[in-house]
C-alpha cells in the first residue's frame, strides 16, 4: 500500500513541481510474465537516467509491485521527451505456485508466497492500467505464440481507452524469435523489434517512444 | 418384408446394409424384424396402410392396427428425440395385434383400442379380457419401467412377451431384441462377403407386412394366440400412455434444471475478479479487475481480499 500511495503522491509532487509546458506523460510497460518489460524498463532507465528500475531475472513474476522510474528524460533530433516509466507486473489469467517450485530457489511456502503476490500485482496492473497511464508500451516475448488470450484481452482494453500503444518484440536476439509472426498478430499496431537485453535496435526504439508519447 | 423401420414403415429386404446407417427415408434407426418362417403364412405383402384384401373381420383387424398404428405413428412425431426412441418401440408390438390374435378375440379389444385409443382404459381391458394375470402384469411392469425411456425395458417387456406366448407363432410375431435379432445382425454384416444362400434360414423371408402377417396367423388355433394377445396387445396401450408421459416436455426440464444451476454459479464465478483455487493459486477475471473501481492490495488465503477504495489513499512513506 505504502508504495502505491507514495507512488501516488510523489506524482503529485511532480505534476505540480514541473513547470515545463509539455505535461509529462506516463507510460505503462505492459505484457505477459517473462517478457522482458523489467529488462526494458532499466534499459531504459539506465540509458537516459543511470538507474535501474528494479531486479531483472529469468523468473516470472518476478516484478510482482508496479515499479516507477520518474522523470525520464529521453532525447531525439535536438528536443527531448520527458515521461515516467511504470514498469507492471507480468499479466496473466492463472497464477500457480507450482511454476515456481521448477525454480531450485524456493520451497514451498516461498512459492505459494510468490504466486499472491504476483496475483496482487496483475491486479494492481489492471488497476494502473486504468488509473494511470497515458500510453502503453506492450512488450511480447518474439521467440512465443502472442495470440493468447492476455494479450487479445489487454490491448483490446488498451485500444478501448485510445491510450496510444507501441508493441516491442522482445528478445530478437534468441534464435527462434519471429517478429513477423508478432506484427501479423497485431497488424493495427507498430512493432518494434528488440533485444532489451542486448540493447538492439535500441535506437528506434527510443525514436518510436518519441513520437509515439512526447 | 424381413426388416422395416419403424418409424416410416419402409422395408427393407434381408442382409440390406441400407439400414445400417438409418433408414435411408426417415432417418429412424429402429426397425422391426419378422423371420421368415411367421412371414410364410402370411396371405399378400402389401405396404403398412394398403387395406387388406381378406375377409372382413380381417379386414377389421388390420383396419384397427392401420388406425392404431397411424396414431401412434402421428404421435410419435410431436415428441422430441428421447420419446421418439420410445415411439417406434410402442408403435411396433400395435403392429403384431392382429397377428397374434383371432378375431373373435381382437377384433372387439382392438377395436376398442382404436376406438378409446386416447385412454388408458384399452390396455385394462385388453387384459381384462384375456384373463391373463402373469401377461397383465408383465404389460404392468412394462408400463412402469418405460418411462425410464430405456429401449431396455421395451426390450424386456418384449421378451416376456414372448416368454408367455407360443415360441413359434410368436416367433413371427417378435422383432427386434430376441436373439434372432443378433443373428440377423450378423447376418447382415455377413451378407458382404457371402451370397445371400448361406445366410441363416430365418433371414432369408419374402417381404411381407407386419399386419398382413398377423392376418394370416389369425386363421391359425385360438390356444396359443389366445394366449398371445395380452402379452402383445397388453403392453401396446400402457407403452403408448408411457410414450405420452415420455412427450411431455417435463421430462427434459427436469434434465435441464441442475444445468441451468451450473450455468448461473459459472456465471457468478466469471464476475469474481480473483478467484482462490487453493493457496497459492489463482484465477483472474482481467476485465473484472480492470472495470473495478476498488483496487484489490492484499489476498488472504481464506477467500479474502484487502482492497483499497478511490479517495481513500493515505501519504504514507
Amino acid at each position: 500500500m505504502g508504495l502505491i500511495s507514495g507512488l501516488k503522491s510523489s506524482l503529485q509532487q511532480v505534476r505540480e513541481s514541473l513547470f515545463t509546458e509539455e505535461e509529462q506523460k506516463r507510460i505503462g510497460i505492459y505484457g505477459p510474465p517473462n517478457a522482458g518489460k523489467t529488462t526494458l524498463a532499466n534499459r531504459i532507465a539506465r540509458d537516459w537516467t543511470g538507474d535501474a528500475v528494479g531486479p531483472e531475472s529469468h523468473v516470472p513474476h518476478e516484478t510482482r509491485r508496479a515499479r516507477r522510474k520518474e522523470n525520464v528524460e529521453i532525447e531525439r533530433n535536438g528536443s527531448s521527451v520527458n515521461i515516467d516509466i511504470v514498469d507492471t507486473p507480468g499479466v496473466t489469467t492463472k497464477v500457480d505456485y507450482e511454476e515456481f517450485l521448477d525454480y531450485e530457489e524456493f520451497d514451498q511456502d516461498e512459492a505459494v508466497r510468490r504466486s499472491r503476490e504476483a496475483t496482487e500485482g496483475v491486479a494492481e496492473a489492471m488497476h494502473w492500467l486504468r488509473e494511470d497511464v497515458d500510453g502503453v508500451i506492450y512488450v511480447l516475448d518474439s521467440t512465443t505464440d502472442p495470440f493468447t488470450q492476455v494479450n487479445t484481452m489487454l490491448i483490446g482494453i488498451i485500444e478501448s481507452r485510445d491510450l496510444p500503444v507501441l508493441i516491442f518484440a522482445n528478445k530478437i536476439d534468441l534464435d527462434d524469435a519471429s517478429i513477423k509472426r508478432i506484427e501479423d498478430a497485431f497488424p493495427q499496431h507498430e512493432t518494434v523489434p528488440l533485444s532489451a537485453l542486448e540493447g538492439e535496435n535500441m535506437d528506434e526504439v527510443y525514436d518510436k517512444i518519441a513520437e509515439y508519447f512526447g | 418384408m424381413p426388416h422395416q423401420c419403424t418409424d416410416c414403415g419402409r422395408t427393407f429386404e434381408d442382409g440390406s446394409k441400407e439400414m445400417l446407417s438409418g433408414c435411408p427415408d426417415c432417418g429412424g434407426n429402429k426397425f422391426q424384424f419378422i423371420p421368415a418362417d411367421a412371414v410364410d403364412e402370411s396371405v399378400e405383402a402389401n405396404s403398412p396402410g394398403d387395406p387388406p384384401s381378406r375377409g372382413s373381420s380381417a379386414g377389421a383387424v388390420s383396419k384397427a392396427a392401420t388406425t392404431v398404428r397411424d396414431w401412434v405413428g402421428g404421435g410419435s412425431d410431436e415428441p422430441d428425440r428421447p420419446s421418439d426412441r420410445d415411439g417406434p418401440a410402442s408403435e411396433s408390438p400395435s403392429g403384431e395385434w392382429p397377428k397374434s390374435g383371432t378375431e373373435d378375440y381382437d377384433t372387439p379389444a382392438e377395436k376398442a383400442a382404436a376406438r378409446t385409443s386416447d385412454e388408458p382404459t384399452a390396455s385394462a381391458d385388453a387384459s381384462t379380457t384375456t384373463d391373463t394375470t402373469a401377461d397383465t402384469s408383465t404389460a404392468d411392469t412394462t408400463a412402469d419401467a418405460s418411462p425410464a425411456d430405456t429401449s431396455t425395458a421395451d426390450a424386456q417387456s418384449e421378451a416376456a412377451s414372448t416368454t408367455h406366448a407360443d415360441p413359434d407363432s410368436d416367433d413371427g410375431s417378435i422383432h427386434a431384441r430376441t436373439a434372432d435379432d443378433e443373428d440377423n445382425a450378423q447376418a447382415s454384416a455377413r451378407s458382404d462377403v457371402v451370397s445371400p444362400d448361406e445366410l441363416p434360414d430365418g433371414t432369408a423371408t419374402p417381404p411381407a407386412d407386419a399386419s398382413e402377417a398377423g392376418g394370416g396367423h389369425a386363421a391359425e388355433s385360438g390356444a396359443a394366440t389366445d394366449h398371445d394377445a395380452p402379452g402383445v396387445a397388453g403392453p401396446s396401450p400402457d407403452v403408448t400412455d408411457d410414450r405420452h408421459e415420455a412427450a411431455d416436455p417435463a421430462d427434459t426440464q427436469i434434465e435441464d434444471r441442475p444445468d441451468l444451476d451450473e450455468l448461473r454459479d459459472e456465471l457468478n464465478q466469471q464476475f469474481e475478479s480473483i478467484k482462490i483455487l487453493n493457496p497459492g493459486q489463482y484465477e483472474l477475471n482481467l476485465m473484472e479487475l480492470y472495470d473495478r473501481e476498488e483496487y484489490i492490495i492484499s489476498l488472504r488465503e481464506d477467500g479474502r481480499y484487502v482492497i483499497d477504495v478511490p479517495d481513500s489513499w493515505r501519504g504514507e512513506d
